[in-house]
């Protein structure tokens, strides 16, 4: 581990004339550039278009102000994909994140075995979430599936996971929390690497008996941060969800399963309402966006893993 | 002399080389939709290469499905280079006329005699815009019912004599679906857009929008269809799986009765093979009039030039043709858009009896219809759901039917 | 005693973590019919091995998909490199005008995901005839506000002492990114490169967005589009090879390169 000190921005001489100055201008305007053009200039498009009624090929178009979101809102579609999404993201975010954190304070707790175990967390993660989601269609197939064979030989009903309206949002879940937990263990054991051994010992000192004392005591609050840090990531990645959606259910059952960002796919690329779509990106923007402050001034202010 | 000899022989190959492109005097781009038909669009081209020798088939990478290549189309078309000859689902050719995309073929149609063709007024109607022919149909289906005769036989039905009417075949399916737990008595899938349940209305002697303009889900026959979907789960035993489950459950013999277009039966061979037997059957009816809805692709001209349309011309009337159909029907299962194949496919449809039920109910047929203005995309998708709630018991049959004659005409042209 | 009891949690929860791999391996091995007889593993055989991986390979161009990910992971990677490694260098240790400005930039633009100014950069890209092009699903990756930053935090901790006596020795300002940092960088090239390919050799949205024409599919919309074709329905031995073949570079790549890998995603990727 690193700590970085960010004191670079503060203590500028005024140099901007001399050679340096030049040659930072000359390095730094690819990147400038290309920022503003790829980036920058695009967002601020979407923005534009939320508050017109541009259609693709068309030639022109009229300023509608704030109809857009008004139609978004009134739209029982997007809601529902909105109200799915909160679930999603309120499900998924608080189990991997809890569930991260069990298996790192486990894993450390491991004498043997503890390289094997990260890795073994951690391959979901690298697989390619398109692939590992038709693994999971056919694992949970109403008739022959892995899941239903399993929970038919205990006795229980067999259950149609993609396909009932009750349940498919939360098979998606599963396979949501599977796919990011490996990464928050790895964070979490990153984390509880930093922390001062002899704090520890102070802390047992001090009398925190046994491993909660301990944990109580020493090891959440020096997480925090990191605790911080997941959590925000863990969030945008839980609302940017759109793999399984795209790949598994369409958003079907009847949109049990429609989500923000597949919403935003469809009205934007099947749909052509593009003035809806601007409008749902926006508050896409606006959600990951918030979260995104929270995250960066974690990079910038904190320390670095590295 | 030599020499001569050899600037003789060079000025041959000069002339030879030269001839090979003027030979080749016309380019055809070709874009069709789904990469498994590339092997017989492909052979459909060589063949009428080899009878035109003038002519350059070329193909762009087939599209994912239909709504991938009309986008591709219109992308394309933007940007002033559409292929020269496209294959498209005939409920988009409406689309495609409404943003001004397609001339009709009366150029290049005039001075030949469809009917003597094989062409029959049915089937052209199929890519016919208000009347007017804007396109040939490439490829035509209509959905079978495919049934497990095995598991028809032990539910005391006989294969031979499948039922034609829908409260026959519900009660068939029941019996089906009380042989084992494991068994499921049939399966009507909705598809990926809205042609399964035109087909529903079609039984029920209806088009989406009836000829006094009412939203076929508005009226009484409509409103039965729906209902008769409901049953198909409430007593048939269909629960509402997806699709690629139900069609593995078949493959696997635990599935009675199965309706899907023919144009899944190439497959039904490849996966079934002998392990058990099947069959298709035509279509229950709701009301004895009732039909069915064509679906398939139109090929349709882009190119503006005047000699190459004649050329596209051509070659739709060869894809069209006898031979070129004989093709399609004995890769795919759709069925021959020409008379004349007839005579070409007897002996394959007397081995492949399983493919010949979808002609047998050409004579029934309606267009595979578009919804008008530039929403179909859309209503596909609130029928899919609300047919999905139906399935689902989230709704009933008339609560769904209300609710989507009201979402359907919030998003018809004004 | 309670690390036993820990242990066996873990264990179970590795297990439960292992099983949809082990799944697609086992079903990519394995006959149709041995899946639709309800067995809880289907039983590999080395014919329904051969014929199932034959068959991924045959009914889409799956090696095809593959060098297209390759190529565009590749592209993505070297220009990122390329653009953010001097950016970086430039923000870390040479005072410029607007450098609080661009700094403040990199900080927006790491909030900003790809999925807001796709609308525009689509209608972008379509006028300018590069829908189903290599270009297309490159180049709006080409600048990574993440690499920038990451490469800015890592130069900052250079002495400036190093950097003047290169200069004394006639370094050009590029020559010393590419000469001094970079190689002085390693660990976090590493790690932003192991990030980057597993970004962008897995996403499914952008392809989405500019790719209609089947042979441009990158692996994993190829193989989303083997499986909706239908073409797949009746061997999910096929799909699940499929699976198999797009899935093991990056995991074999993570097992080889498991300590970058861990490092950079530490750091706090996306």
């Amino acid at each position: 581990m690193v700590a970085v000190p960010d004191t670079a921005l503060h203590a500028l001489p005024d140099a901007t004339h001399n050679g340096e100055g030049r040659a930072g201008m000359m390095l730094a305007a690819p990147a400038a550039v290309l920022l503003f053009v790829l980036l920058f200039l695009p967002s601020c498009g979407v923005l534009v278009m939320s508050l017109t009624d541009y259609q693709f090929g068309m030639p022109s178009f009229d300023v509608v102000g704030l109809a857009n979101y008004k139609a978004m809102l009134a739209d029982p579609r997007v809601r529902n994909s909105f109200y799915n999404t909160a679930l999603y993201v309120g499900t998924v975010a608080p189990v991997s994140i809890a569930l991260g954190l069990l298996l790192a304070i486990l894993i450390e707790a491991q004498v043997r075995f503890r390289g094997l175990f990260r890795a073994v967390f951690f391959l979901p993660v690298t697989a390619t979430l398109v692939a590992m989601a038709t693994a999971w269609e056919v694992m949970l197939h109403p008739s022959f599936g892995l899941v239903n064979t399993v929970l038919s030989e205990l006795g229980f009903a067999r259950q149609r996971f993609l396909t009932d309206p009750d349940i498919a949002l939360w098979s998606l879940a599963a396979i949501g929390v599977w796919k990011l937990v490996g990464y928050n263990t790895l964070l979490f054991i990153a984390g509880m690497s930093t922390i001062p051994r002899d704090l520890y010992e102070a802390a047992s000192i001090d009398g925190a008996e046994g491993g909660w004392g301990r944990f109580a005591l020493v090891t959440w609050p020096l997480l925090a941060p990191v605790t911080l840090f997941v959590t925000t990531i863990t969030l945008i990645r839980a609302f940017s969800e759109f793999e399984t959606v795209a790949v598994l259910t369409h958003g079907g059952p009847n949109g049990a399963t429609d989500m923000m960002l597949y919403t935003l796919f469809e009205e934007a690329f099947k749909y052509f309402d593009i003035g809806l779509a601007s409008a749902i990106a926006v508050t896409f923007l606006g959600f990951v966006g918030a979260l995104s402050i929270l995250k960066v001034g974690y990079f910038d202010r904190r320390v670095h893993y590295v | 002399m030599k020499t001569r000899t050899l600037l003789t022989g060079l000025a041959a190959a000069a002339m030879l080389t030269g001839a090979m492109p003027a030979l080749a005097e016309t380019d055809l781009v070709v874009y069709h939709a789904w990469p498994h038909h590339a092997v017989w669009q492909e052979e459909i081209a060589k063949g009428f290469m080899a009878d035109h020798p003038d002519v350059k088939i070329t193909f762009q990478a087939p599209s994912a499905d239909y709504a991938e290549g009309l986008l591709s189309v219109i992308r394309q078309d933007m940007s002033g280079t559409p292929p020269d000859v496209f294959m498209v689902g005939s409920h988009l050719l409406g689309s495609m006329v409404a943003r001004g995309m397609l001339e009709p073929l009366d150029d290049v149609m005039a001075g030949h005699d469809m009917a003597a063709l094989g062409y029959t007024p049915q089937v052209l109607a199929f890519t016919q815009v208000d009347g007017t022919q804007y396109g040939l149909p490439w490829t035509s289906s209509t959905p079978v019912m495919f049934y497990n005769a095995d598991l028809v036989t032990r539910a005391g039905g006989d294969p031979a004599q499948m039922p034609t009417t829908w409260d026959d075949t519900i009660a068939l399916a029941k019996k089906i679906d009380a042989l084992g737990p494991d068994i499921m008595g049939m399966y009507y899938t909705t598809g990926d857009d809205d042609w399964m349940t035109q087909n529903l209305l079609a039984t029920a002697g209806l088009m989406p929008i009836t000829k006094d303009g009412t939203i076929a889900f508005d009226t009484d026959e409509g409103r039965k269809a729906i209902e008769t979907f409901a049953r198909f789960h409430d007593e048939g035993g269909q629960t509402a799986i997806s699709n690629n489950d139900a069609r593995q459950q078949m493959y696997a013999g635990k599935l009675g009765l199965y309706f899907n277009s023919t144009a899944a039966v190439r497959s039904f061979e490849k996966e079934i093979g002998d392990k058990f037997a099947w069959g298709t059957a035509q279509m229950p009816m709701l009301v004895p009039d009732g039909g069915v809805a064509a679906g398939g692709m139109a090929a349709v001209i882009l190119t503006k030039d005047p000699a190459k349309r004649k050329v596209a011309f051509e070659y739709l009337l060869y894809g069209t043709g006898p031979k070129a159909q004989a093709l399609v029907v004995e890769n795919t299962g759709y069925m021959p858009v020409n008379t004349g194949a007839k005579a070409e496919l007897a002996d394959f449809y007397a081995q492949h009896p399983q493919f010949e039920t979808s002609a047998g109910q050409t004579d029934r047929a309606y267009p595979w219809f578009g919804w008008p203005g530039q929403n179909g995309p859309r209503i596909s998708q609130i029928v899919l759901d609300d047919m999905s709630a139906v399935a689902n018991k989230q709704m009933t049959a008339d609560e769904a039917a209300a609710k989507m004659t009201e979402e359907i005409k919030a998003q018809m042209p004004k | 005693m309670s690390r036993t009891l820990g242990t066996g949690f873990l264990t179970l929860a590795a297990v439960l973590t292992l099983i949809p791999f082990v799944y697609m391996i086992a079903v990519s091995l394995a006959p149709t019919g041995a899946l639709w007889s309800g067995a809880l593993l289907p039983t590999p055989t080395a014919a329904a091995a051969r014929g199932n991986y034959a068959e991924a390979l045959s009914a889409v161009p799956l090696l095809r998909y593959m060098a297209n990910g390759a190529l565009v992971c590749g592209a993505i990677l070297v220009l990122q490199v390329l653009i953010a490694a001097p950016a970086g260098y430039a923000l870390a240790k040479l005072p410029f005008r607007g450098r609080p400005f661009l700094f403040g930039a990199v900080i927006v633009a790491l909030m900003i995901p790809i999925q807001v100014p796709a609308i525009p950069l689509y209608v972008g890209i379509a006028y300018a005839g590069l829908l189903n092009t290599y270009t297309a699903l490159i180049l709006p990756f080409v600048v990574s506000a993440f690499g920038i930053f990451l490469f800015r935090q890592f130069f900052l901790t250079y002495p400036d002492e190093v950097l003047d006596a290169a200069r004394l020795d006639g370094f050009s300002e590029l020559g010393i990114v590419w000469r001094l940092m970079l190689p002085a960088a390693w660990p976090a090239v590493a790690a932003f490169a192991t990030i980057s390919v597993i970004a962008h050799w897995n996403d499914l949205y952008w392809p989405l967005v500019v790719i209609t024409d089947t042979n441009m599919m990158t692996p994993p919309m190829g193989l989303a589009a083997f499986r909706s074709s239908g073409e797949s329905t009746g061997n999910p031995g096929a799909l699940m090879a499929g699976g198999v073949l797009i899935t093991a570079p990056l995991v074999v790549g993570f097992l080889f390169f498991q300590r970058h890998l861990i490092r950079g995603l530490s750091i706090g990727a996306r």
